[in-house]
């Protein structure tokens, strides 16, 4: 099966080695936001992309919208490699790939009204003006569940739920295959969440979509998500069909998060603590593991050998020595 | 029946705005009894965080006022002491947590000094003596090396750590009661699972009772004996945590709990609350749900329900409670 999206060695440092005095006292400071990711997203599927915060989740969607520079890696659509193209294909091809964000109060202009907001790409991809740029873009909130009189408002007079879907309209205007979410869900209280959550079910169906969906949230990935992957301080730990994650989790990580994911069903059930620990954020990581300080099955060369993304089971990818 | 440690009594807080009067809390009632833990739960702006800062008479004034209602801490009623006696109680027999630790510790202090601080004003005890029991009381919240931490300034922690200095501190003096409001909804899944542990594991030790206030209907039903569920500035529901969520009695209730998607529920549309949260300044006459409810009859357009016991220990404000 050929992948619509594909992700190859997709990488990102960062320096954060400060001002010239810092740099000098404690040297170079590289933050290894995203290091060597690998995955593809087949036509009309779903990839969860899970994890916590600094892992690395949302750089990565930057990096596959080129709204941020790759520091090395490829990201192909449809077979092309999109990284490296000259700035005038990139537009044409942005209209594929678009993205919904998470917050719904800070990725909505506030002085533009509804029918700007997701008239806009109209008009900038298929010219749409008057009559045809209304009706159009009417057709767009209604296809998310909104009505047309909304059309005048401004962003302010729309609830949590309501912008989070004029996102969802804005990034359907250029009818794209391919819909990054990052977070869209997090910022809502869960009977709103639950109506958008419905929303990305129907997109699904309805129109074919090819969808990234991140979440540090494994209910809402293990409702959307056909495949899920894992990542941990910049790197993909596991990945595997949502059945299959959830059932039998491979990766120490995997297993504490869904250990630690409570829900009313889980709650009564205790499970033990799996890991201890802060999370530290990838700077300068050390040559082995980046779990190994925090985890439970550690071994003598957890600490100096990388454990490599490797198939331990049929479609089931995970990067450990012990699992 | 023995004295319950607290009891509220018809609550109710309004905020005086530029353009109407806002009830945030209205006609509460709800006992803590000794060493127990009672959740409130509910959704953005249903009056929760204004019940518990109420408790403490810490709800901002003007423009919020407390309209109405007792509030009695050991018999006596908090509404009625004066600045300086509440002083007394604040911190040492009523303490609080809240969501984002980073705003409510001091920048400028060491965590040693303000843990520190309330050794010496409650319980007055000398330099050296506040230094040595802020250092056991760190090592309570398993803080690795207190000594060192005691030098940090607060943005020097990661956030579960600030959290843990937020408790030690809430802690320190013993209280009988302690208001958490949202303590884990700013942490990642993991370290929020390690702060649950601690805190159950604290609370059993020092026989505190608490109330814990969440969006989060896991994260409640791991923790608490009983559930308060708001709606809108009203308790709904309370009840028993198993008994409330294997049978919720109010429909609010039962939309909240249909609402939390899952993996079992990946082949159908999630069961949505219709609309949204209603205007406080201009509530719906008789019960403040009915717009959105299932079963909506004529009186409950008409009439308020109370929160009155349905089945044996268990109360719900509904006409017609019940799947």
């Amino acid at each position: 099966m050929t992948a619509m999206l594909e992700v190859k060695e997709l990488t990102k440092y960062f320096d954060v080695s400060g001002d010239t005095l810092s740099r000098l006292l404690r040297g170079k400071q590289i933050l290894k936001a995203v290091d060597h990711v690998n995955f593809g997203i087949p036509e009309g599927k779903t990839v969860g992309l899970v994890g916590e915060s600094g892992c690395g989740k949302s750089t990565t969607a930057r990096l596959i919208t080129r709204l941020i520079p790759a520091t090395e890696g490829e990201v192909y659509f449809e077979g092309k490699q999109l990284l490296s193209l000259p700035k005038r294909e990139n537009r044409e091809i942005r209209r594929y790939i678009q993205m919904v964000f998470q917050d719904p109060y800070g990725s909505l202009n506030p002085r533009m009204s509804v029918l700007d907001i997701v008239g806009r790409p109209l008009t900038l991809y298929f010219g749409s003006k008057g009559k045809k740029r209304v009706d159009q873009a009417a057709e767009l909130l209604e296809l998310v569940g909104m009505q047309p009189d909304h059309l005048s408002r401004y962003p302010h007079e729309l609830s949590g739920g309501q912008r989070q879907r004029i996102g969802i309209a804005r990034a359907l205007a250029t009818r794209p295959k391919v819909l990054i979410a990052d977070e869209p869900v997090s910022s809502l209280d869960v009977s709103v969440q639950a109506q958008v959550l419905n929303l990305f079910k129907r997109l699904q169906r309805e129109l074919k979509l090819t969808m990234l969906f991140i979440s540090h949230d494994l209910s809402v990935v293990e409702y959307l998500a056909d495949t899920v992957a894992v990542m941990y301080a910049g790197k993909i730990v596991e990945v595997a069909p949502v059945e299959e994650i959830f059932q039998s989790p491979l990766h120490p990580y995997t297993q504490a998060l869904i250990a630690s994911n409570i829900t009313p069903l889980s709650a009564l059930e205790r499970a033990p603590l799996r890991l201890r620990g802060e999370i530290a954020l990838p700077v300068n990581p050390p040559a082995g593991c980046r779990l190994e300080p925090r985890c439970p099955i550690r071994v003598l060369h957890c600490s100096s050998v990388e454990p490599p993304l490797e198939v331990k089971k049929p479609m089931h990818r995970a990067a450990c020595h012990e699992a | 029946m023995e004295r319950p440690l607290l009891e509220v009594k018809n609550l109710k807080v309004q905020f005086k705005l530029k353009h109407g009067t806002l009830t945030a809390v209205d006609n509460l009632s709800l006992i803590i009894r000794e060493s127990e833990t009672l959740g409130i739960v509910g959704e953005t702006g249903c009056g929760k965080s204004v019940t518990g800062l109420s408790i403490l008479r810490l709800v901002p004034s003007p423009p919020g006022q407390v309209a109405y209602g007792e509030i009695l801490f050991e018999g006596e009623d908090l509404l009625r002491k004066s600045e300086g006696e509440m002083q007394k109680i604040r911190g040492r027999k009523i303490s609080m947590i809240f969501q984002e630790p980073m705003t409510s510790l001091n920048p400028s202090f060491t965590v040693g000094e303000q843990i520190a601080e309330c050794y010496r004003i409650h319980l007055g005890h000398s330099r050296k003596g506040a230094r040595e029991s802020t250092e056991n009381i760190l090592k309570a919240v398993r803080i690795p090396s207190p000594k060192f931490l005691m030098a940090c300034y607060p943005y020097e922690l990661s956030g579960g750590m600030r959290q843990r200095v937020m408790i030690a501190m809430a802690l320190a003096c013993g209280p009988k009661l302690l208001i958490a409001d949202e303590p884990t909804t700013a942490l990642d899944v993991t370290i929020q699972a390690e702060i649950l542990e601690l805190l159950e594991e604290l609370q059993k030790r020092i026989k505190m009772a608490m109330i814990f206030i969440s969006h989060n209907l896991g994260v409640v039903a791991r923790l608490c004996n009983r559930i308060a569920v708001m709606y809108a500035g009203s308790i709904v529901e309370l009840a028993e945590t198993s008994a409330l969520f294997a049978h919720p009695l109010h429909p609010y209730t039962i939309g909240l709990h249909n609402a939390i998607p899952s993996r079992a529920l990946r082949n159908e549309q999630l069961r949505v609350i219709p609309g949204s949260v209603c205007d406080l300044m201009d509530p719906p006459s008789g019960c403040k749900f009915h717009p959105r409810c299932f079963k909506t009859k004529e009186i409950c357009k008409t009439k308020v329900p109370h929160l009155e016991e349905k089945i044996s220990e268990r109360l719900a404000a509904c006409y017609f409670p019940g799947e």
